[in-house]
């Protein structure tokens, strides 16, 4: 059985002046001790996607679909059950732990609660866990950065910390949401790599959630990408660059700037990103594709191009859409 | 460009000597840039690296006299500037624009677009009425703002477009140099190859020169003739941008350059080993910045400081292990 499990997920904002439409119908699986990347530019909705998982999302938002973990109905639970789950079977990492974090209590309290707060530990245990856990993560010297302030760390330190808090309750999951995104590369790949040490040590599944394709391929077994509130192509992580289908995923690749290719002009994907603010009618990527169809105005469906590879795109079968170029 | 080359330099657009700033606040002082001396000669565009903290974005303020240095010297063309009064440097200002990381908070909410591109050539009483708008719609052609865009407010644009208009501002006066801190950071990746694009293109139809702070070493290396890399406050590594990437010398940019997640045609790089510790723990602020994290750090590099040095192969090198 999958550990998470969402069906045709619809989530649109109702403001007083528009409402946008976040996510349009995407299906997503996570197995046990699988690592799932979702790569996607601002807009996609990918972070309201990973949201609705433990239904934190805000009262604003209308959320259709289905939503299973660990095989319970998400979207059915009461807030009780709800808050059993979270931080205790699900936990989340964000992209600025100044944010989440309260400023006037000690990372060692804070550290603390979620195993207070689940009555998993007593606190003389949860203080031994809280110590044995920034170890972990390598902090150094814990026993007295333990009844330090979130100010007197630095941003990476910070993120390991939230790390640590995510993780101490030995959760089934773990939803990373552009964890890496705000630290300097040196100090992104130290806490990429202990984010998957620790994934695998504990077994967790993990959702990672990022704008960089390569990061996204560095740490997750597979990759989803969004566009326009939908998943335009999911394809196992190692093939990312051989195997791609959709255009918009080609033209992606094709404009990061490498340090491995002659100095020149970048491709890149010409228009704008996607209206969240009308409905969503045909291939979100339409507008911006070059080899859009007729046909592709009304919405191709994801479907199987090969094993464990899925793409929504009309031209997907027909031809292969490599490195920017048909071929 | 050797450090004696720096100090007896006359001509260069912009230059700094044994350049020092210092934060002070009531919990200590923090040396933000540590006796810098960089030089930006016209066509030679150099970019600054390094990660938070390393004093990149103090230094690229501190050249735009923005802020007086704490010690050392600023020349622009020529020209100490280091204690210049504002009124006196407005004149040079023309010829430097300036584009910071974020569009929106860089740009005047409550004015269009057209209002927020005309205002420098207002300040510096260029051009008037009809004329002004000429030139502001041009520089909006050159930017691809389209025309029916240029009376909408900032917030009514995206991100890419808004740092088109931060760009057009900067370039309005007609500057030699344009400064730009993290400019393409905050983008999404099909909107940042654009305004690389874009500037690449501006820079060599407009012979611009570009000092580019970014932590992105991928894009320095596109807009970028040399690059320094800076660690805590200090120039630790210089070298022509081709040099820098095919043989890094400091371990810290060895460092930096292996961090960065890479797609090549096989597929993804693997996550860096972990780098160790190096004598973590025993700095003593006297020696080498980047001793508690090198692995190639020995006794030597705790108790002297290396300061940069010329290598034969060219480029400099502030290491006592580097060869």
């Amino acid at each position: 059985m999958a550990l998470v499990e969402i069906h045709n997920l619809r989530v649109r904002f109702e403001t007083d002046e528009a409402t946008i439409y976040a996510v349009n119908g995407i299906d997503l699986m996570v197995e046990p001790g699988q690592s799932i990347g979702i790569v996607g530019e601002s807009g996609s909705g990918k972070s309201v996607s990973v949201t609705s998982i433990p239904r934190l999302l805000p009262r604003t938002a209308r959320v259709e679909g289905s939503v299973y973990f660990n095989g319970k109905d998400m979207m059915r639970a009461t807030a009780s059950e709800l808050q059993a789950i979270r931080g205790h079977q699900i936990g989340m990492i964000f992209q600025n732990p100044h944010a989440y974090l309260n400023p006037t209590r000690t990372i060692g309290k804070q550290l603390m609660e979620p195993l207070l707060f689940h009555h998993l530990a007593g606190v003389k245990r949860a203080r031994a866990m809280g110590m044995e856990m920034l170890d972990r993560v390598g902090i150094v010297n814990p026993k007295a950065r333990f009844d330090n302030y979130p100010f007197e760390f630095s941003g990476g330190m910070l993120q390991r910390v939230l790390i640590a808090m995510a993780l101490i309750t030995g959760p089934k999951l773990v939803i990373a949401d552009e964890p890496t995104t705000a630290l300097d590369v040196t100090v992104q790949a130290q806490i990429l790599r202990l984010l998957k040490e620790m994934q695998r040590e504990l077994g967790m599944s993990m959702i990672f959630v990022t704008h960089d394709l390569a990061v996204a391929s560095q740490v997750s077994d597979v990759i989803y990408v969004m566009y326009g509130g939908i998943v335009v192509e999911r394809l196992p992580a190692k093939q990312l660059i051989r195997v791609h289908r959709h255009p918009y995923l080609s033209g992606l690749l094709a404009s990061l700037p490498r340090v491995d290719e002659p100095v020149g002009r970048l491709p890149f994907i010409p228009g704008l990103p996607v209206n969240t603010r009308q409905p969503l009618s045909g291939c979100p990527f339409y507008a911006r594709c070059q080899w859009h169809l007729d046909q592709c105005q009304s919405a191709p469906p994801l479907t199987l191009v090969e094993r464990d590879h899925e793409a929504a795109c009309w031209l997907a079968d027909e031809r292969r859409v490599a490195n920017g170029q048909p071929s | 460009m050797a450090i004696a080359e720096i100090l007896s330099d006359r001509t260069s657009l912009v230059k700094v000597e044994h350049m020092t700033h210092e934060f002070r606040s009531g919990r200590g002082k923090i040396v933000a840039c540590d006796g810098l001396n960089l030089m930006v000669r016209k066509g030679e565009s150099l970019g600054l690296v390094g990660e938070s903290g390393s004093g990149k974005s103090t230094a690229i303020r501190l050249m735009q006299r923005f802020m007086r240095p704490s010690q050392g010297k600023i020349w622009w063309q020529g020209h100490d500037v280091t204690r210049w009064s504002e009124r006196r440097l407005k004149p040079y200002r023309q010829k430097m624009g300036f584009v910071s990381q974020d569009p929106y908070g860089s740009l005047f909410p409550n004015r269009t677009i057209l209002g927020n591109v005309i205002e420098p050539l207002i300040i510096h009483g260029i051009a008037e009425g009809p004329e002004r708008m000429r030139r502001a719609e041009a520089l909006m052609d050159r930017v691809g703002i389209a025309a029916i865009h240029q009376q909408v407010f900032p917030h009514e644009l995206s991100g890419g477009q808004q740092q088109r208009v931060a760009i057009a501002r900067a370039m309005a006066l007609g500057p030699d140099l344009l400064m730009l801190d993290e400019a393409v950071s905050s983008l999404d990746v099909s909107i940042q190859a654009q305004i690389i694009n874009l500037l690449q293109d501006l820079k060599a139809d407009l012979d611009l020169t570009y000092v580019f702070v970014s932590h992105n070493l991928a894009v320095v290396r596109l807009l970028c003739e040399s690059v320094a890399v800076m660690y805590l406050g200090r120039v630790v590594e210089f070298n022509r941008t081709e040099a820098l990437f095919a043989t890094p010398r400091h371990p810290y940019t060895k460092m930096l350059i292996q961090s960065i997640p890479r797609l090549t045609d096989e597929g993804v790089s693997a996550l860096p080993e972990d780098p160790g510790r190096g004598l973590i723990g025993e700095n003593s602020g006297t020696g080498c910045a980047y001793a508690a994290r090198c692995p190639l750090a020995v006794e030597r590099c705790l108790a002297e400081a290396p300061g940069l040095r010329q290598l034969p192969s060219g480029g400099e090198v502030a290491c006592h292990q580097a060869k």
